[in-house]
């Protein structure tokens, strides 16, 4: 328990200003980092205070849980091989989030990992904070309920994701790339109407959403779903 | 003929299931898909037809080696940023588990009456659709002084493999202060930017070992793909060593001694230590063979990739005159895949989705400076239209362009996956 007490010295200061750095890293701001929640993690990981477990486990209340603790997920093989070894404390948390498949091997969790340690001390000051500050908000633009009602057609979808996987790997794997595979539909729909309207960086993603239909991107929200 | 897949004597589930069940039936009734040509259009549309049609199409790719090099990347196997061996890959996958019958053959002829193709061990294949994707070859004259024999000494290095190997040895055994040529290639050619990385490799691979070496391009076009982007890191992360002569300067006007390792700009001869000879070029020779090129290359329908002059004939990437589309790895992988979808169509009546298209270039100039253009592209009766496009901007941030060459990375993985499952 030891290696937790800076954090939580950090976590009970973080609404308070002008605190210094602790000797363990930069101290996190919770604002920043739901921001970087929703760029990063929701896509994959509900930390709402009913969360349910979707690519990844629920996250409320990950912090000071142990590792691989949350019920009723089916985690990888690796994360079970450490369960009862650790809890997510800051220190256990900079780790993983610099770079998951490194500290992990093995993990299903595709992400390239936060290398800037700044960006990880506010996503895990939010970890902390999530239940005292309003849900994460994902986009910029708005998807009409309409759309996201939609049931894609899987056929089309398939047809469609041609296009993507010339980047997207259809394991899942990543690296320069992210994984789009198994996304609940939502936030797949959400991300392309966010390149669609050019709120969400990177050129080629623009370029190949300016053109899709909001059929075409529900028949891919509803084709990579079944992808896992 | 060497024949890599297992399904001669054990066969794929499907096959098998279906010849215990009717086996002649099959053998009149399964439409026949011949593929020439194994690389980003070959082995992705043999891939995607005997995936998505499951055993209802049966899918022979021919391919004259038994490894695939890619010619993409193979630049940054030049800089020193990959090995040779990750740029292999075998065809192993889609005989053993696509059920695809992969022949280790050069195709020699195409009997368009008989709908067959003959391949260099004799053996004949018949074909229901038959399509070609053989990359390209090169315009014999189109350099002065240069022709294929001289490939040992002046390499092209421009298809992947034992070329690209040669080209690197020769530049890392440059005297000091040596002078590295390259002749560029005139309008089209296989992958716009590709010239213009190679020299940013080689300057990167010379900055490290040979300081004061020096990279004479010689180009007989006026301008080039994401020239301002190129010439920025040029100048900036190699400076003093490139310099580019233009058809201004006699770009246009170049012939090579291989014999004396000259290279001569509108009479004024150089003597240089590599010469980097990258011809005019056309489509893979089997396309001639058939009969279906018009001038060097193949024209194709728009919405489908079938020949103009033959309709059971495909051609994908490099050797197709489809319309905006660059000759690039990207867009044969994109072609295969409108290709496969109205191959499958047609022979089996599966739902047939109309074509569309997209395509991007990365290109690396420096460590972690990656660029990259691209565009989508639509179907029309005359030609593949561009609808939009994007290109990297000079003046980039570095976690910008670091983002991109990372992209690439994973581009990388991604496409050879698509291909060779």
């Amino acid at each position: 328990m030891l290696q937790t007490l800076p954090f939580f010295g950090i976590l009970a200061l973080w609404a308070l200003p002008a605190v210094s750095e602790e000797a363990s890293g930069p101290v996190g701001e919770p604002w920043a980092g739901r921001a970087g929640f929703a760029e990063h993690c929701m896509q994959c990981h509900d930390i709402s205070p009913e969360a349910a477990h979707l690519v990844g486990p629920a996250l409320s209340g990950v912090v000071a849980r142990g590792v691989a603790a949350t019920p009723d997920y089916d985690y990888s093989d690796a994360f079970v091989a450490l369960r009862g070894a650790g809890v997510w404390d800051s220190d256990r948390l900079h780790r993983f989030l610099t770079n998951p498949t490194t500290d992990i091997p093995g993990t299903s969790m595709h992400f390239d990992g936060l290398p800037d340690a700044g960006q990880r001390a506010d996503l895990i000051a939010y970890l902390a904070a999530a239940p005292d500050l309003p849900p994460p908000v994902m986009s910029m633009s708005r998807v009409p309920d309409a759309v996201l009602a939609m049931q894609g057609d899987v056929a089309y979808g398939e047809y469609l994701s041609s296009e993507c996987v010339g980047c997207h790997q259809l394991s899942g794997q990543t690296g320069g790339v992210p994984s789009i595979t198994g996304w609940p539909t939502g936030p797949f729909i959400v991300a392309m109407f966010d390149y669609r309207a050019k709120d969400r960086d990177n050129v080629t993603m623009q370029t190949l959403a300016a053109r899709l239909s909001d059929e075409e991107i529900a028949a891919l929200a509803a084709y990579f779903e079944t992808v896992r | 003929m060497t024949i890599l897949t297992r399904r001669a004597l054990i066969g794929s589930t499907l096959a098998t299931g279906a010849l215990l069940a009717a086996p002649m039936l099959r053998a009149q009734s399964v439409p026949r898909v011949v593929v020439i040509g194994g690389g980003a259009g070959g082995a992705t549309v043999a891939r995607y037809i005997a995936k998505d049609s499951a055993g209802a199409v049966d899918v022979t790719l021919v391919n004259a080696t038994p490894t695939y090099h890619t010619c993409f990347f193979s630049n940054l196997y030049l800089g020193g940023f990959r090995e040779a061996q990750s740029l292999e890959h075998s065809y192993d996958t889609l005989a053993a588990e696509y059920g695809i019958t992969v022949a280790i053959d050069m195709a020699v002829g195409v009997d368009r009456d008989a709908k067959t193709v003959t391949l260099a061990s004799g053996a004949v294949l018949p074909y229901d659709r038959l399509i070609l994707s053989p990359g390209i070859d090169f315009v014999e004259g189109s350099v002065e002084g240069w022709s294929v024999a001289n490939e040992a000494v002046m390499p092209h290095a421009y298809k992947g493999g034992a070329q690209v190997e040669l080209l690197k040895a020769q530049i890392m055994a440059m005297p000091q202060g040596g002078v590295f040529a390259m002749v560029a290639p005139p309008n089209p050619y296989r992958c716009p930017p590709g010239p213009y990385e190679r020299i940013s490799m080689v300057a990167h691979m010379l900055r490290a070992g040979n300081p004061t070496a020096k990279i004479l391009l010689v180009d007989p076009k006026e301008t080039f793909s994401k020239q301002a982007l190129f010439e920025e890191t040029w100048a900036a992360a190699y400076p003093g060593m490139i310099e580019r002569v233009g058809p201004d300067m006699g770009g246009n006007v170049v012939a090579v001694d291989p014999a004396a390792m000259t290279v001569s700009i509108d009479g004024d001869v150089t003597k240089v230590d590599v010469c980097n000879v990258i011809p005019g070029q056309m489509a893979g020779a089997i396309a001639g063979l058939a009969g279906i090129t018009d001038g060097n290359w193949a024209p194709v329908s728009a919405f489908d990739m079938a020949s103009r002059i033959d309709p059971d004939i495909h051609v994908l990437g490099d050797a197709a005159a489809q319309g905006d589309m660059p000759k690039s790895g990207f867009s044969a992988n994109s072609q295969a895949k409108v290709c496969a979808n109205a191959v499958r169509g047609a022979l089996t009546g599966s739902t047939v989705f109309p074509a569309r298209y997209a395509n991007t270039c990365w290109s690396l100039l420096d460590d972690d400076n990656g660029v990259k253009v691209g565009a989508t592209y639509e179907a029309t009766e005359e030609k593949i239209a561009s609808v939009e496009g994007f290109v990297s901007q000079p003046g980039e941030d570095a976690a910008t362009r670091k983002a991109t060459y990372e992209e690439s990375l994973g581009w990388y993985d991604a496409i050879t996956s698509d291909m060779f499952g």
